[in-house]
């Protein structure tokens, strides 16, 4: 109980939506920034982590300098699969990774990905920020492939909007 | 049940004004019309009523007939719909970093039992 109260309150994770092209993503990790790089980046530690659902990821491969590129394919239980593939742009361990991750390699659907790990007492803050073309574009990427999500969260998305219609506004971020 | 990304496209498109945000959440206190939300907020009829617009092409807010007034009113089906699309989008995300924490916590075990760690 207490490891699952310190992980709700210490760690919580903070999704915004700034601007009309951002997802920023903040979330914090008991372990120092040089431990969450090391998973952030070592192509053997990356699989055991970066997936969800029943969609495991099934190749990593990750050429960690700038100009290097990466792919990472992931595969569901009906054997269908997407990937992401792109450039690594800047590399400075362990603080500050950006990479542009193209969907299933499309250019049109290409996103600015940039990871900031800071220290945070013994462990890090990490703030993701996802940068897409246009809002049409971001609202795409958060539609895709989240279906397999709906029902893990239906239930507590309904009380959340019977507490708080206005929230919505708040989620959107300001 | 908004199921097409063009609604969500429109409906996060309307939702990336704060001027939006702000008649909507107005709106979650009680319809209104447009004179109502313009009184308060110092911004002219016309331009809140081409918020309005965009906000009701979204599919975010509906008008009500009521003899000569036209209060608009929020549409809470649309806004549940976006809050479960938002919902699990964070879902996913937090089983990734669950997984992390877990990563993390095994590789501190390794550098332990190495002993490499200060």
């Amino acid at each position: 109980m207490t490891t699952m109260t310190k992980t709700d309150a210490a760690r919580a994770m903070q999704t915004e939506l700034r601007g009309e092209t951002d997802i920023v993503i903040r979330r914090s990790f008991a372990a120092p920034p040089v431990r969450v790089w090391r998973a952030l980046t070592d192509p053997a530690v990356i699989p055991q982590w970066m997936w969800a659902f029943d969609w495991p990821m099934t190749t990593c491969e990750l050429d960690l300098r700038p100009g290097g590129t990466f792919t990472y394919r992931y595969t569901g239980p009906d054997g269908a699969s997407f990937f992401f593939t792109g450039p690594v742009l800047e590399v400075e361990p362990p603080t500050r990774l950006v990479h542009r991750e193209l969907f299933n390699g499309d250019p049109a659907a290409a996103c600015d990905v940039t990871t900031i790990l800071r220290p945070e007492g013994s462990g890090t803050r990490m703030e993701m920020t996802l940068r897409y073309a246009d809002a049409g574009a971001r609202a795409a990427a958060i539609a895709t492939g989240m279906t397999d999500g709906m029902d893990v969260v239906y239930g507590k998305l309904d009380a959340m909007l019977a507490a708080d219609t206005a929230g919505i506004a708040a989620a959107a971020g300001t | 049940m908004m199921t097409r990304t063009a609604d969500l496209d429109s409906a996060f498109a309307a939702l990336a004004d704060p001027t939006r945000r702000a008649i909507l959440a107005r709106l979650a206190q009680g319809e209104a019309t447009v004179s109502e939300l313009a009184a308060p907020s110092g911004i002219s009829q016309p331009a809140i009523s081409r918020h309005l617009r965009v906000l009701e092409q979204a599919g975010l807010i509906e008008t009500r007939v009521a003899g000569t007034s036209r209060p608009r009113r929020l549409r809470p089906e649309a806004l549940k719909d976006l809050w479960d699309w938002l919902g699990a989008y964070r879902a996913s995300w937090e089983q990734v970093f669950s997984r992390l924490d877990a990563v993390l916590e095994r590789m501190e075990a390794d550098d332990s039992g190495r002993g490499d760690t200060p």
